[in-house]
C-alpha cells in the first residue's frame, strides 16, 4: 500500500477496572487513516469496554489514547464525536419519535450547527436543502433512501442498523467504531451489511473498527484484526496470519490442533 | 464544652430527621418509589390520632394503635393495591409524579374528612407532658419533653429493626429482590405480590409513626409542616444514599447536632442566624446533592426491561398537513373567541381568574420546556416565577423604568439564576434532580425571599400595571389582552423549540442518551440551555403575574407548594403541549370558583325548599361552599396519577385519539402528498395511542392472548396481566433468550406481528417506558 502509515488512533497500555475485575488490562492499538480493521474474542473479553473507553463513555484508569495526534484526556463522549469519531451500538439505539430522516438530520446538526437556541426562534428548523442532500446521499449509499420518512419504531432489525450506520456516517467520521453490526441479523442482511460496509469504507475513506463474532465476515472485511481474551490482547496483525495463529483459534475459534 | 451542649440539644431534633428519613429509604428500597407523599401519609396518621385523643378522648395506647398500626398500614395497602403495583415497571418519572399527585391530594381529603378547623395543640405520644426531673437528672440542663422521649426511643428501635430486617431476615432479602425485578423473583419463586404489599404495609406504618411523633412539634396539626420537615430529612436520606439505613440515621442526627450547633454558635442578630438556620437541611441537601459523588448514574433499569414493550411514543407528530393547518386555525379560534367572550361578557370577578389564568399560563409553559421538552422534573417553577417577579419589582422600583422593559430583565434574572442553578444539577438521576431543585425552593423560600434587596422585605414590592403607546393596562380588560398576547409569543417560542433543533436534541436525550452523545449532542448543554430558557419563561411569567397584581407578592403567588400543584396540573394535561400548558393555567383558577359555584347550590336549593324530603335535605345540608379549594385540590393531584397512564397528558391523549380516529375516516380519501412512499407514516399515530393504554402495566404486555385488553382500562388490563404474569414472563424471556436483541412485537398492531419490531432499546432509556 502506498497510503502514508499515519496513525489516526494510537491507543497505548489502557487499563480499566471495575471492582476489581479487570476488563481491559494494558491493551495496545494502532489504527492507520482509512484502514478497515476487527476486534474479536470470546464474550467478556472486554471488546465493548475497550470501545466505551476510547469513545469517552468510560475513562480508562491508566494509558493514553490519541485522535489524530490530539491525547484524549477529559474530552467527553459529544466532544469526541464532533472531532470525528463516531460508533454504532450493541443493542440498536434510535430516537423513538423521530423519522429516519429526522436522525440523520439531527446528527447532521449536531456536528455542524450553532446557536440553535436562536435560531429555532428565529428561523425556520425545517431541513435546509443541503442538509436534505447530504442525508439522502448517505441513505442512497446505503440503500435505505425508501425508509426516510418511516418512524424509527416501525423498522426492522437489519433497516434499524443501518439508520444507525446513516446516523454515524452523516457525522462525517474520520474513525467509525462498530459493534456488533451483525448481531440478529439473518445470513441474507449479515451479507448485506458486510457489502454496505465495505462501500462505506472505500467511499469515505472513513477508517472502521469493527467489533464481530461473525468469522467469515471479519476475514472478508478486515485488512488488521485484533485478538483479545481476557482484556489483554492476545495477537495482531494482518488478517490472515492472525487467523493462522495457534493461540487464537485455541481462545476464540475453538479450534484445537 | 459551649458546642458539646449544643450538640445534645440537637439530637433529638437529629431523631425526628432520622425517623423521616429512615421510613422513606424504607419505602424506596423496597418499592422502587421515592415516595413524596410519605409526608402525606404521615399526615393521615397524624390527623387520625389528634381526632381520637382530642376529640374522642380515647386513650393513648387504643389511639396510637389504631392511627399507626391500623390507618398507617391500611393507606399504605390501599396505594399499593390501587396504584403503585401497577407502576412496578415504570420509570422513576411516573413513579414520582404519582406520589407527588398523592401529596396534593390525600390531605386535603383528610381535611374534608376532619373539617378545616385549626388543629391546635397535637398530643404527644406519651402519658405526660414534660420530663426533665427524671430523664437528665443534673439540674435540667437539658430538657427532653414527652415527644422527644417517644421519638429518640422510637427511632432507636426502628433502625435497629431494619437494620435487622435487612441483614438477617429472608424478607428483606426478598424485598430488595422485587425492586431490583420483580418478574426475576417470580421466576425463582418469589411472590412477588404479597413481598410489596409488606413492604408497603411496613414503610407506612413508619410513616403513620413518624407522622405522630413529629405532629407535637408544631403548634398546629398542618400537612405543609410536616412536609417541609420531611424535605429537611431528605438530607439524611441522600447521606445513605438512599439504600443505607445507619448511614441515613447518622445523617439525621448530625443535621440535627449541627442545626443545634449553629443556631447556638452564630450571632443571634446575623443574616446567617435568620436565614441560614431555618434553611440549612435544604442547603446541606442541595450540597450533598450536587457534591456527593456516585448520584450521577442513572437509576438501575430492571433487567428484564427487555421483554417490556417498546415505551410509547410521544405525541404523534406525524399529522397530515391539513390537519396540522386545521388544528391551528382552530385553536387561533377558540383564543379569539374566548377573548372576546371573556372582554365583553364576563363580570370583574371572572375576568380576573382569567387573566390569573392566562399569566399562570406563561409560568405553565416553563414546566412544559422543563419537563416536556427536556424530560427533567424540576419543581421549583414557583422559586423561577418569583425570581422574575422580584427582579421586576426592584428595577422597576429603582429606575422607574418601563415596566414591560423590567419584566424582560426579569425574565433575563431568573434565566441566568436557572443557567447557573442548571450547571450541577442536569447530570442527576431523575430523582435527584427532582430533589435538587425542590431543596432550591426551600433554600429560596427560607434564605432569600426574607430579605430585603430580594423581596422588599414584610410588605410586598408594588409594581405597576404596564403604560404601552398610550394605552393604560390599569383597565383589566386591556390587560388581559396584553396577556393573551405575551402567552402566545411564549406558547409559540416554545412550539418553535419543540419542533426546532434544540427540541429535537433534548428528545434525541430523552430517548438514549448513549446515542446522542456518539453524534456529539452534548447533554449538559442542551440541559442547561432548556433549564435556563424555562427559569426565563417562569420569570417573565412572574413579573406578568405580579404586574396583574401590583405587587410582588411571595406567600400570596409563588409559594413552593404552588409551584407542585402546578407541575401536577401540567404533566397530567400534557407536558409537551402548549394548549394543556394554557388550559393548566386557567384550570388552576377557574376550577376551584367553578365548584365554589356547584357547591353554593345545595343551600339555595334549601333556601327555596324549606321542607324538601329530609334525608336528601340532610346531604345538601353537608355540602358547603367551603369543599370548593379542598375539592379542586384533590381533583388536581388525581390528575397527575393518570400520568403513569398517559405520559403525554390527558388532554393530548384524547386530542391524539380524537385526530386519529378523523385521519382514520377521512385520510383514506386524501393521499398525502409529502409521503407517498412511506405507509407506515400513517399508521404510525394510531398505533401510538393505542399502545399507549397496554404500556400501563408492568410489561407482562406482550402476552399475545391478552391483547384485546389493551384497549381496555387500565385496572382491568393490569390486574389480568398480573394474573398470568409468570407464564407470560416466562414467555418473554424465552423469546428472549433466542434473541440477543429485544426484538418486540407490537401487540396493538396484529399485521405487523409477521415482521419483528424494533423499538429503541426500552432498558436504555432514562426513564424506562417513559416516551
Amino acid at each position: 500500500m502506498t497510503v502514508p502509515d499515519r496513525a489516526l488512533l494510537e491507543v497505548s497500555g489502557i487499563q480499566k477496572r471495575f471492582a476489581g475485575i479487570v476488563a481491559l488490562d494494558g491493551v495496545d492499538l494502532r489504527v492507520r487513516e482509512g484502514e478497515f480493521s476487527a476486534v474479536i474474542g470470546p464474550n467478556g473479553a472486554g471488546k465493548s469496554t475497550l470501545f466505551n473507553c476510547l469513545t469517552g463513555v468510560l475513562s480508562p484508569d491508566e494509558g493514553t489514547v490519541s485522535f489524530d495526534g490530539t491525547i484524549l484526556v477529559e474530552q467527553s463522549a459529544s466532544k469526541r464525536a464532533r472531532m470525528g469519531i463516531a460508533r454504532t451500538f450493541q443493542r440498536v439505539e434510535l430516537f423513538g419519535g423521530m423519522t429516519v430522516l429526522d436522525h440523520l438530520v439531527v446528527a447532521d446538526r449536531a456536528r455542524y450547527r450553532r446557536g440553535a437556541l436562536l435560531r429555532d426562534l428565529f428561523t425556520s428548523s425545517a431541513p435546509t436543502g443541503a442538509e436534505l442532500e447530504r442525508a439522502h446521499d448517505v441513505l442512497e449509499l446505503l440503500d435505505i433512501d425508501e425508509f426516510a420518512d418511516a418512524p424509527a419504531e416501525s423498522l426492522t432489525l437489519g433497516r434499524a442498523r443501518l439508520v444507525e450506520l446513516a446516523r454515524a456516517l452523516m457525522t462525517e467520521p474520520r474513525l467509525l467504531f462498530l459493534d456488533e453490526p451483525s448481531s440478529g441479523l439473518d445470513r441474507t442482511e449479515t451479507a448485506e451489511m458486510a457489502q454496505v460496509l465495505r462501500a462505506v469504507c472505500d467511499d469515505s475513506g472513513t477508517a472502521i473498527v469493527l467489533i464481530e463474532h461473525d468469522v467469515a465476515m471479519v476475514a472478508d472485511l478486515a485488512e488488521t484484526v485484533w485478538v483479545l481474551d481476557y482484556g489483554q490482547l492476545i495477537a495482531s496483525g494482518p488478517t490472515d496470519s492472525v487467523f493462522a495463529d495457534e493461540k487464537v483459534r485455541a481462545a476464540y475459534l475453538g479450534v484445537t490442533s | 464544652m459551649d458546642i458539646l451542649e449544643y450538640a445534645i440539644r440537637g439530637i433529638p431534633t437529629g431523631c425526628v430527621f432520622a425517623l423521616l428519613a429512615v421510613g422513606l429509604v424504607l419505602t424506596y428500597k423496597t418499592s422502587g418509589v421515592f415516595n413524596l407523599a410519605y409526608g402525606a401519609q404521615a399526615f393521615v396518621s397524624a390527623a387520625c390520632f389528634f381526632v381520637l385523643r382530642k376529640e374522642w378522648e380515647w386513650a393513648l395506647v387504643p389511639a396510637a394503635l389504631v392511627a399507626i398500626v391500623v390507618i398507617g398500614p391500611a393507606l399504605g395497602l390501599l396505594l399499593e393495591r390501587t396504584l403503585f403495583r401497577y407502576l412496578r415497571g415504570s420509570g422513576a418519572m411516573a413513579k414520582l409524579v404519582t406520589s407527588l399527585g398523592l401529596l396534593i391530594a390525600i390531605p386535603e381529603i383528610v381535611r374534608l374528612l376532619i373539617g378545616q378547623n385549626a388543629k391546635q395543640n397535637p398530643p404527644p405520644l406519651w402519658w405526660v407532658r414534660r420530663t426533665d426531673e427524671w430523664l437528665w437528672p443534673e439540674g435540667g440542663r437539658f430538657v427532653l419533653d414527652a415527644g422527644q422521649v417517644a421519638t429518640i426511643t422510637s427511632t432507636v428501635f426502628v433502625v435497629i429493626g431494619l437494620v435487622v430486617l435487612f441483614a438477617r431476615t429472608d424478607l428483606g432479602l426478598r424485598m430488595r429482590a422485587v425492586v431490583e425485578s420483580a418478574r426475576l423473583s417470580e421466576l425463582h419463586g418469589v411472590d412477588s405480590q404479597r413481598v410489596s404489599m409488606a413492604s408497603w404495609a411496613l414503610s407506612s406504618l413508619l410513616a403513620g409513626l413518624a407522622g405522630v411523633l413529629v405532629a407535637p412539634l408544631f403548634a398546629s396539626l398542618n400537612p405543609i409542616d410536616i412536609f417541609t420537615l420531611l424535605i429537611a430529612a431528605l438530607a439524611a436520606t441522600v447521606v445513605g444514599g438512599l439504600t443505607s439505613i445507619p448511614l441515613t440515621f447518622a445523617g439525621g442526627i448530625g443535621l440535627g447536632v449541627l442545626q443545634a450547633v449553629l443556631a447556638g454558635t452564630l450571632p443571634t442578630d446575623s443574616v446567617l442566624a435568620s436565614g441560614l438556620r431555618p434553611a440549612l437541611p435544604f442547603v446541606v441537601l442541595f450540597l450533598l446533592l450536587v457534591f456527593r459523588p456516585g448520584l450521577r448514574a442513572p437509576e438501575a433499569t430492571d433487567p428484564m426491561s427487555s421483554v417490556d414493550p417498546p415505551p410509547p411514543s410521544p405525541v404523534s407528530q406525524t399529522r397530515p398537513d391539513w390537519m396540522a393547518m386545521g388544528t391551528r386555525g382552530f385553536g387561533v379560534a377558540v383564543v379569539v373567541a374566548g377573548l372576546w367572550l371573556s372582554i365583553s361578557v364576563l363580570d370583574a370577578f371572572w375576568l380576573g381568574l382569567v387573566t390569573s389564568g392566562v399569566v399562570l399560563g406563561v409560568i405553565m409553559l416553563s414546566i412544559t420546556i422543563t419537563t416536556g421538552l427536556g424530560g427533567m422534573l424540576s419543581l421549583s417553577p414557583a422559586a423561577f416565577a418569583a425570581i422574575g417577579a422580584f427582579a421586576t419589582a426592584q428595577l422597576v422600583t429603582a429606575t422607574g423604568m418601563s415596566v414591560i422593559i423590567g419584566m424582560l430583565l426579569g425574565a433575563g434574572v431568573a434565566a441566568v439564576v436557572g443557567g447557573v442553578l442548571a450547571v450541577p444539577i442536569v447530570r442527576l438521576g431523575s430523582v435527584y434532580l427532582a430533589l435538587a431543585t425542590l431543596a432550591f425552593a426551600l433554600m429560596f423560600e427560607a434564605v432569600l425571599v426574607p430579605l430585603g434587596w430580594v423581596s422588599g422585605g414584610s410588605v410586598p414590592l408594588r409594581v405597576p400595571r404596564p403604560l404601552l403607546g398610550g394605552i393604560d393596562m390599569a383597565d383589566d380588560r386591556w390587560f388581559l389582552l396584553f396577556a393573551v398576547i405575551c402567552l402566545t409569543l411564549c406558547g409559540i417560542g416554545v412550539i418553535r423549540l419543540r419542533e426546532g433543533t434544540t427540541g429535537r436534541y433534548l428528545q434525541a436525550l430523552h430517548m438514549s442518551p448513549a446515542a446522542a452523545a456518539s453524534i456529539g449532542i452534548s447533554a449538559t448543554r442542551a440541559r442547561v440551555v432548556a433549564f435556563a430558557v424555562a427559569a426565563g419563561v417562569a420569570g417573565f411569567g412572574g413579573g406578568l403575574m405580579a404586574s396583574y397584581l401590583e405587587q410582588a407578592n411571595y406567600q400570596a403567588s409563588f409559594g413552593y407548594l404552588y409551584g407542585l400543584v402546578w407541575v401536577a396540573l401540567v404533566v397530567a394535561a400534557g407536558s409537551r403541549s402548549v394548549q394543556a400548558a394554557v388550559m393548566a393555567g386557567l384550570f388552576f383558577f377557574l376550577v376551584p370558583a367553578l365548584l365554589e359555584r356547584l357547591f353554593e347550590w345545595p343551600e339555595n336549593v334549601l333556601e327555596s325548599n324549606p321542607d324538601l324530603f329530609e334525608p336528601l335535605a340532610t346531604i345538601l345540608g353537608w355540602v358547603s361552599p367551603t369543599w370548593a379549594v379542598p375539592v379542586a385540590f384533590i381533583l388536581f393531584g388525581f390528575s397527575a396519577i393518570t400520568y403513569a397512564r398517559h405520559p403525554e397528558g390527558s388532554i393530548e391523549a384524547q386530542t391524539a385519539r380524537a385526530v386519529n380516529a378523523i385521519v382514520r375516516r377521512v385520510g383514506h380519501h386524501d393521499a398525502d402528498p409529502q409521503h407517498p412512499d412511506a405507509p407506515d407514516t400513517r399508521k404510525h399515530g394510531p398505533v401510538s395511542s393505542d399502545a399507549d393504554d397496554g404500556t400501563f402495566a408492568t410489561g407482562a404486555d406482550n402476552n399475545p392472548g391478552s391483547s384485546e385488553s389493551a384497549h381496555g382500562d387500565a385496572v382491568r388490563h393490569s390486574s389480568r396481566s398480573a394474573a398470568g404474569t409468570t407464564s407470560s414472563t416466562a414467555r418473554g424471556s424465552a423469546s428472549n433468550g433466542n434473541d440477543p436483541e429485544p426484538v418486540v412485537a407490537d401487540l396493538s398492531e396484529p399485521a405487523g406481528g409477521a415482521e419483528p419490531h424494533v423499538g429503541p432499546a426500552p432498558g436504555s432509556t432514562p426513564e424506562g417506558t417513559q416516551p
